[in-house]
């Protein structure tokens, strides 16, 4: 077997690498997640059990590592759950079967089972670093000391440092009100939804943290989805009257909000002060600058109707262009249903790029910009419309996972509606070839990959601190799993973590640019928003391939302030905190 | 599925005993088993389906059944499968149909379809390419398979395909749309709008083509036609003429299926007919306020007066069900307005503009009432809304012209219509109205 040192990718050229087997080992009941959703499936087909779970990576102690929070569901409706449920088989070498992960009478996970509720869970990571160097994660849950009480019917999470005081902050969304948990920084949380206004009642599912107005303050945007009542929906039929969840199209889309952080603790609805007065049933968000013109604009993934792209006119206020800009709806015009959504520079053009999960027989999205903010529906010849058609996709994210420079794509799949048997779909993993195109490796990314679910929620970030991004997936009344990466580290990388000039606060939205000597600029974003209903890792992961001659000579930083510094000299293969005001 | 093992454990050694006495070197047959339908709450689907599959055995049992005639019930078993949706279970039947039949362009046809369904590009394309080898100039199949060829990203391989479904119907809007959509992929923008504005000239209905056509537009550096198409976007598809599946459509029982052959009634002018099965598909989804709004529209085109008073109250019924019904809002107001009552048709109109914007038809027809009912000013609103997103509307131009005229504004209205006659001279009206006004007559003309 060759080692990776010698059969690296050179230097800019296009990808040549095979990956060694198990290029993502699953290791969630190992490290300690015991955790398993429940979605209330009582067999009256309540649209919302067919949507949840996001998860969250997050440092809520900022010990330098990840922690997780998962987001957990109920039973809906009247409650009763079905009499012949079983509980979850606990043995770790057996994968969940097809009709465990589709069996809506599983019950389980974090020992809830018989409580009278069921709450979120929060997990820290005590990553052990052993004799030879490496690091294993282990998890704790910490849920209860936490004061984290994730009540009612859990749909996704964002996080964001609300108060700039250097701790993250957490954003629930539910199928009913909204929950804030503010960073006490000393382990615990609190519950300020409603000190904060940020408690909007309705179904959301993506929220993402950013600063639209360049004030220095995460303010808030929220996608909600549909007007759904489980009082007064019923069912829908099939083509052949078999009951099923229904399409979107069934129910009015729910009007998403747009915060302004008003720095002192509160936040206030700017929706319709901002200009938002078109609304979807939103899934997906992704907040980026997709004009260049340094201030954050927002991308809003809608299920079954155009998707919006929400353009900062600088001036408190947004207009959508996604029409125009050919980011509403694909090159045939017809609205697909868009789940999970991300942006980032896959061509190493300098500019982002959107990528989007859609239904069975529609095929995943790939919209190139041209770096004004106006996109071509590359999807088909990229190869990863193609090779989606058969899945449905939620949770995916742009992320380097072999650090050879080039922006791969992972998705997890699972369908909506349809036989019940069916519904579990395995995830997929797509290599960008550097040319515009992407092969599918999912048969030889490892065994998980072999395991059909209804994947829902994907974050990613690098859990074990190894250089290399791991992916946290939630499965829809099914268990956690957490994907190891094994090959990344394998190449070079440099690791930025971003923080403010007069806090400590993550920078989400910061762009930096990795100038080497003999290849393209790479750039890349801070993000802990995209994906689906999901929080990301918001350290930015710069893969440099194997050559060690691929030491940057420069990494520049764009605030989202708009100052732009540069810094030499930055370390490979570790993580360098760059604070703003610090640079040259 | 257990229930029905012994069924499928019986066709798959009966068809091994016919594969191995009277086997022809065909790929050996695949079991087919029912899916569990007990959950189907529409009683009539579910017998269909267990009677169907319970005769489907016999025949296997029958060790005397004709191959023949044992493939065109495993494509009838794969029909029923592939309308209602369960296409594992379509899959081997379609495959055991197209073994024993082998020239029978519907079942690769069908299972081209299938796999379709399920999002296999690769074993649909193959499929389709069976069927096309066995019906070269089948416009369904090559339309499919070239959209397949779209899908996979081999625009090269979609031309030559949409390109022969159009030299076998030169009105094959479906065609020009692919066509659209592979010059659109290799960026030649002009191509892409020249086909896709013929295909909106040959299907205007199917607002699906805006999109594409605004991005051909787009490129070409015209926003402001770029603007024009993305503000009459929608979601209506390209009609392609698919006689093998309306055979499907209408092969269960269910209000689809009968909704599919007044469809068909329809398009054959069989007024009559379609109202029939629109009955028949209500009593089947009394819930279903789209299908009452059809069953008016057919029942309109009827001179006799029980019929347009059927066709009245199924449109109310459909609004009472369903308020936010553009459509059905439209038809009833069409239908009062042709009966005299325009005050009504213009509340019906007017409904349909506030819950459709981007109706441009509805609009123009709201305009056309408010000006029947002379309220010119509000008639002149509405024109102008029209016009701005549809500046090139003849009807919606001499409207306003006709409706400057009933506003005594007389000097801009001879302006506008002298223009309008040069610009469309294949359109008389314009010059008539005009030489009318010039005569001194002050009267508003009606088309």
């Amino acid at each position: 077997m060759c080692t990776l040192a010698g059969c690296g990718p050179n230097p800019g050229s296009a990808r040549s690498e095979q990956p060694t087997p198990e290029t993502f080992s699953e290791r969630a009941r190992e490290s300690g997640l015991d955790f398993a959703h429940v979605s209330g499936m009582s067999g009256k087909f309540y649209q919302a059990e067919i949507m949840p779970p996001g998860v969250a990576l997050f440092d809520y102690d900022d010990d330098g590592d990840l922690d997780i929070y998962l987001v957990q569901g109920q039973m809906l409706g009247d409650g009763t759950p079905p009499a012949d449920r079983k509980p979850v088989d606990r043995r770790p070498d057996l994968p969940p079967s097809r009709e465990a992960s589709a069996d809506r009478r599983s019950l389980g996970g974090g020992g809830q089972v018989g409580r009278n509720t069921l709450n979120g869970r929060l997990y820290r990571n005590d990553l052990d670093m052993g004799p030879d160097g490496s690091r294993t994660p282990h998890f704790v849950d910490v849920t209860d000391q936490s004061g984290i009480k994730g009540v009612g019917y859990g749909m996704g999470a964002a996080v964001g440092d609300i108060d700039n005081d250097g701790c993250a902050d957490l954003y629930l969304t539910y199928f009913g009100p909204n929950q804030l948990f503010r960073n006490n920084c000393n382990g615990t949380f609190t519950d300020v939804s409603t000190r904060t206004g940020t408690n909007d009642d309705g179904w959301s599912v993506s929220a993402s943290f950013l600063d639209y107005d360049r004030d220095g303050w995460l303010d808030l945007f929220v996608g909600h989805y549909l007007e759904y009542d489980i009082k007064t929906g019923t069912p829908c039929l099939g083509a052949s009257g078999r009951p099923d969840y229904c399409l979107p199209k069934e129910y009015q889309p729910q009007p998403s909000r747009l915060y302004h952080n008003n720095r002192n603790g509160t936040f206030t609805n700017v929706t319709a002060a901002a200009g938002i007065r078109e609304f979807g049933p939103t899934l997906g968000i992704t907040a980026a600058d997709f004009n260049g013109d340094g201030w954050i604009d927002v991308y809003v993934a809608n299920d079954g109707k155009e998707n919006q792209l929400w353009m900062n006119q600088r001036n408190g206020t947004f207009k959508n262009t996604a029409l125009l800009s050919g980011s509403a709806l694909p090159e045939h015009g017809k609205a697909e249903a868009s789940m999970g959504v991300d942006a980032g520079d896959f061509d190493n053009d300098g500019d982002e790029d959107l990528f989007m999960t859609e239904l069975t027989g529609e095929g995943s999205n790939l919209f190139v910009n041209d770096g004004t903010g106006t996109f071509d529906d590359r999807s088909a010849q990229s190869g990863l419309g193609p090779s989606s058609v058969a899945f449905t996709g939620f949770g995916a994210a742009w992320f380097d996972f072999d650090n050879d420079g080039w922006l791969d794509v992972l998705t997890v799949n699972g369908k909506v509606e349809g036989d019940r048997a069916l519904l579990p779909q395995p995830k997929q993993l797509f290599r960008n070839l550097g040319n515009g195109r992407f092969e599918e490796l999912s048969a030889r990314a490892g065994a998980a990959f072999g395991v059909s679910e209804l994947g829902r929620g994907a974050a990613f970030g690098d859990i074990d601190n190894d250089g290399d991004l791991d992916v946290l997936i939630g499965n829809d009344n099914g268990p956690v799993r957490l994907l190891l990466n094994n090959v990344g580290s394998r190449n070079h990388w440099i690791g930025l973590r971003l923080v403010g000039a007069a806090t400590a606060r993550d920078m989400v939205g910061a762009r930096v640019a990795v100038s080497r000597g003999n290849g393209p600029t790479i750039w890349r974003r801070s993000r802990a928003d995209s994906s689906y209903a999901s929080a990301n890792d918001p350290r930015v992961t710069v893969g440099l391939g194997a050559s060690a001659e691929n030491t940057p000579a420069k990494v520049r930083v764009v605030w989202p302030g708009g100052r732009v510094e540069e810094w030499t000299g930055i370390a490979i293969d570790r993580y360098t905190t760059l604070k703003e005001g610090t640079g040259q | 599925m257990r229930a029905h093992g012994a069924s499928a454990l019986i066709a798959s050694m009966l068809i091994a005993g016919c594969a191995s006495t009277g086997g022809t070197g065909r790929a050996p047959l695949q079991p087919v088993s029912l899916p569990d339908v007990s959950q189907l709450v529409n009683a009539p689907v579910r017998e269909q389906l267990q009677r169907s599959f319970a005769a489907l055995n016999q025949e296997i049992e029958n060790r005397s059944t004709n191959p023949l005639g044992l493939g065109a019930d495993f494509g009838e078993m794969g029909v029923l499968f592939l309308a209602a949706e369960y296409f594992k279970a379509a899959e081997p039947c379609f495959l055991n149909a197209q073994s024993l039949l082998p020239n029978d362009v519907r079942w690769p046809y069908y299972l081209g379809r299938t796999y379709r369904s399920i999002g296999d590009l690769e074993k649909s394309a193959a499929a389709f390419e069976r069927a096309r080898a066995l019906r070269p100039d089948d416009e369904a199949t090559l339309v499919w398979l070239g959209n397949i060829r779209l899908d996979q990203g081999r625009p090269e391989a979609a031309a030559p395909l949409f390109e022969r479904a159009l030299t076998a119907n030169p009105r094959s809007a479906a065609s020009l749309y692919g066509l659209g959509r592979t010059a659109l992929a290799g960026r030649q923008f002009q191509r892409a709008a020249d086909y896709l504005e013929q295909a909106k000239r040959l299907d205007g209905r199917a607002s699906v083509l805006h999109y594409p056509l605004a991005m051909a537009y787009r490129g070409l550096g015209q926003p402001d036609k770029a603007e024009i198409e993305v503000l009459q976007r929608g979601e209506v598809e390209v009609g392609l003429a698919d006689p093998m599946m309306e055979h499907v459509l209408e092969s269960l029982e269910t209000s689809a299926g009968y909704e599919s052959r007044a469809m068909r009634a329809s398009r054959a002018g069989e007024w009559k007919v379609a109202a029939g099965f629109l009955r028949r598909s209500i009593e089947l989804a009394p819930e279903n306020a789209d299908l009452r709004a059809k069953l008016g529209v057919a029942l309109s085109s009827s001179s006799a007066a029980e019929d347009r008073a059927e066709a009245e109250t199924a449109f109310r019924t459909a609004v009472k069900m369903a308020p936010a019904l553009a459509p059905a809002h439209f038809q009833l107001g069409l239908l009062l307005l042709s009966g005299g009552r325009v005050q009504e048709a213009i509340d019906e109109l007017a409904a349909t503009v506030r819950l459709a914007p981007d109706d441009l038809h509805a609009r123009f027809q709201l305009a056309e009432a408010l000006r029947q009912d002379r309220r010119a000013q509000e008639a002149l609103s509405h024109y102008d809304g029209v016009l701005r997103s549809d500046p090139q509307m003849v009807e919606a131009r001499f409207g306003y012209a006709m409706t400057l005229v009933l506003l005594k504004r007389y000097a801009e209205a001879r302006a506008r219509l002298a223009e309008d006659a040069k610009r469309y001279p294949a359109s008389p009206e314009f010059a008539e109205a005009l030489a009318r006004l010039q005569g001194g007559t002050t009267r508003s003309e009606s088309r």
